[in-house]
């Protein structure tokens, strides 16, 4: 059950679900909360992977990864994953301060949060 | 089934529940809890991901900062209910962005199930526990070669482990993430500046409204003269308000300017910042 596929699986359902809310909803709110939804699903695979690579990759050895020549990385650094997942939230962290910070700017000046009164750059 | 299938199959289904109610729910008040409990559900998996450090780092920096910087949005603006819970999307954009979804689905999980990784075993597995990590050169000037290595770092995961990694291995990218946040810092201090230039009134949508009755009263603040005379300054008087609003407002304006209280300047300055 508590496998890679499934990790993985999961993070892709997450991700759908992101995504839909990103294309279905209206308030400015709520698509950034998908935004970020969709973010932890990356950091999901990121960690999932992390942890497969970590534990050596199937067993038996005929993985992709011996037979990927440049994978020398994963034993010099095993859990770069996980640096990778911390920089993606301080970047998500960013991305959520300044679309918060439009977000009242918008308000300020229209008094809504929604995307379908924003539209004056429709083509 | 093992301990740590439960609580993978447990966490999956707070998560991805927790996740549809996000995108479903109209008031962001009630998406923005569901997201926390979201969050928190990923922040068990990645525990059980060997990644204890970052799942409290998940803890401390979503639930605890970014989603509370969401409430403290909503709560800054303080919309009316109409405003805050829109009108749905009509049906047509709803099943189109679902349908797109449910393809971006099969598209990532017929990728997950082909290669190498489709029947992998559990993370419990021995075969995949998780090795000893090698002993690392130092990278110091000092190391005489005749010296014995250093300890090999500790465990998988663990924050000595990760503060290893990252201040060893990844310091260039840790700085370079310093920047952006600086860079994050200023511009939202640009952008959220009480006064986005000058905008004209007529470009204001909805002055009238009522509900936005303190946003339309963030214009200069009244002067003293005004407020001696008991004339209802400019901005309170064409909100439109009704009279009971309009003088509770008054009544504040009173206090903050009135006796004893700041220059018109100063009072200007700190209401501008």
């Amino acid at each position: 059950m508590f496998n890679l596929t499934n990790c993985l699986i999961l993070s892709a359902v997450l991700f759908a679900i992101g995504a839909y809310g990103v294309l279905a909803r209206r308030n400015l709110l709520v698509v950034l909360m998908s935004v970020e939804l969709m973010l932890n699903a990356a950091n999901l695979t990121l960690l999932s992977f992390s942890r497969w690579f970590a534990g050596g990759g199937a067993p038996g050895g005929s993985t992709a990864l011996a037979a990927w020549p440049s994978a020398t990385w994963v034993t010099r650094a095993p859990d770069a994953g996980h640096i990778f997942v911390l920089i993606s939230m301080a970047i998500a962290a960013c991305e959520v301060a300044v679309g918060l910070a439009l977000l009242i700017a918008l308000f300020r000046v229209r008094q809504t949060v929604s995307t379908a009164e924003v539209a004056e750059l429709r083509g | 089934m093992s301990a740590s299938d439960i609580v993978f199959l447990a966490a999956s289904i707070v998560a991805v529940g927790a996740s549809a109610l996000v995108v479903t729910r109209r008031n962001p008040i009630y998406s923005t809890l569901f997201m926390m409990a979201a969050l928190a559900a990923l922040a068990v998996i990645f525990v059980a991901l060997e990644a204890a450090f970052l799942g409290a780092i998940q803890i401390l920096l979503y639930a605890g900062a970014i989603m509370v910087l969401f409430v403290f949005v909503i709560m800054l603006l303080n919309p009316g209910t109409q405003e805050l819970s829109l009108p749905r999307a009509p049906a047509w954009q709803r099943g189109s962005a679902f349908v797109m979804a449910a393809a971006l689905l099969v598209v990532l999980a017929s990728a997950f199930y082909r290669g190498d990784i489709k029947d992998a075993p559990a993370f419990s597995d021995p075969t995949l526990a998780v090795p000893a990590p090698p002993p690392r050169p130092v990278p110091t000037l000092e190391a005489a070669p005749g010296e014995p290595p250093p300890p090999p770092p500790a465990e998988f995961g663990t924050t000595e482990r990760f503060a290893d990694s990252m201040y060893r291995d990844h310091l260039v990218a840790f700085e370079a993430i310093s920047l952006v946040i600086l860079a994050a810092i200023a511009g939202v201090v640009v952008l959220a500046k009480r006064r986005l230039g000058d905008i004209p009134a007529s470009a204001r949508g909805g002055v009238g409204a009522g509900a936005g009755g303190s946003m339309v009263g963030a214009g200069s603040p009244p002067s003293e003269a005004d407020l001696v005379a008991g004339g209802a300054p400019a901005e309170i008087a064409e909100a439109g308000l009704p009279r009971g609003a309009r003088d509770v407002q008054l009544a504040a304006a009173r206090l903050r300017y009135g006796h004893g209280g700041p220059s018109a300047a100063s009072v200007g300055e700190t209401h501008k910042s």
